[in-house]
């Protein structure tokens, strides 16, 4: 197969992966909310931890995982 | 979260404050895709500062009476910490004076609409209201005869054409 063709084929992999992408993020957008604030708390969870012994990231006194 | 709402509800029906409107992250992630943030954004109006060089003074006298403990410029409500803010400028009035009553956690309460919360993010313009603003653009049906008329209203369309050069028509 020619350089150009692949390229092609490539470019348009490359554009469907990021449509696909796009509208994953929509769909986490049109969640309930409650749904949302459950992802919240789990992202404060991962978000506290990599913070733990990280002296490039500050964790201020108010910073906990909601419960 | 519900707790905690009931506890800004009550703070309305005791006479506390006159109203108030969900502002911050936790209004942008009504609308848009979650992301982490740590504490609640609360846009406040009082009827009458008794006290200009402590305007929340009767918050945090609220605060106190109910052991609410405080952490910095934040009061932790039923473990959410909760930052009130008195309407600091024209925009965040009118956000306040528009915003959209919701159910949520089955409570009523107050969130900002997406068009004002869009405004707010041209305004302040910090790297994560830039990021955000995008994501609003992309995510969420906002109107947008509404966000052009708050725009032109509050002097933002400058803000917006750049901000749209710089990361949309490019």
């Amino acid at each position: 197969m020619p350089n150009s063709e692949k390229n092609i084929l490539m470019n348009e992999m490359i554009n469907k992966v990021a449509a696909n992408k796009i509208q994953y993020h929509i769909s986490k957008s049109k969640l309930p909310f409650e749904e949302k604030f459950k992802i919240i708390i789990s992202l404060q969870a991962i978000d506290l931890e990599f913070r733990k012994n990280n002296p490039h990231k500050k964790v201020k006194t108010y910073f906990r995982v909601w419960q | 979260m519900k707790k905690t709402l009931e506890q800004l509800n009550n703070l309305v029906e005791l006479g506390v404050i006159e109203k108030y409107a969900i502002g911050g992250g936790i209004a942008h992630f009504y609308y848009i895709e979650p992301s982490v943030t740590y504490d609640l954004d609360i846009m406040i109006r009082i009827k009458s500062v008794s006290d200009n060089l402590a305007p929340l003074k009767k918050i945090y006298e609220w605060a106190g009476i109910n052991n609410f403990e405080i952490k910095d410029e934040h009061i932790i409500i039923e473990n959410i910490p909760v930052q009130f803010l008195l309407e600091y400028n024209p925009l965040i009035e009118e956000a306040v004076e528009k915003a959209a009553e919701v159910v949520i956690f089955d409570t009523k309460t107050v969130i900002m609409k997406p068009e004002y919360l869009m405004a707010i993010m041209l305004q302040t313009n910090r790297s994560k209201d830039r990021e955000r603003l995008l994501l609003f653009l992309e995510q969420t049906n906002y109107d947008s005869s509404t966000f052009k008329e708050i725009l032109i209203k509050f002097n933002l369309g400058e803000n917006y054409a750049k901000f749209r050069k710089k990361y949309i028509d490019e």
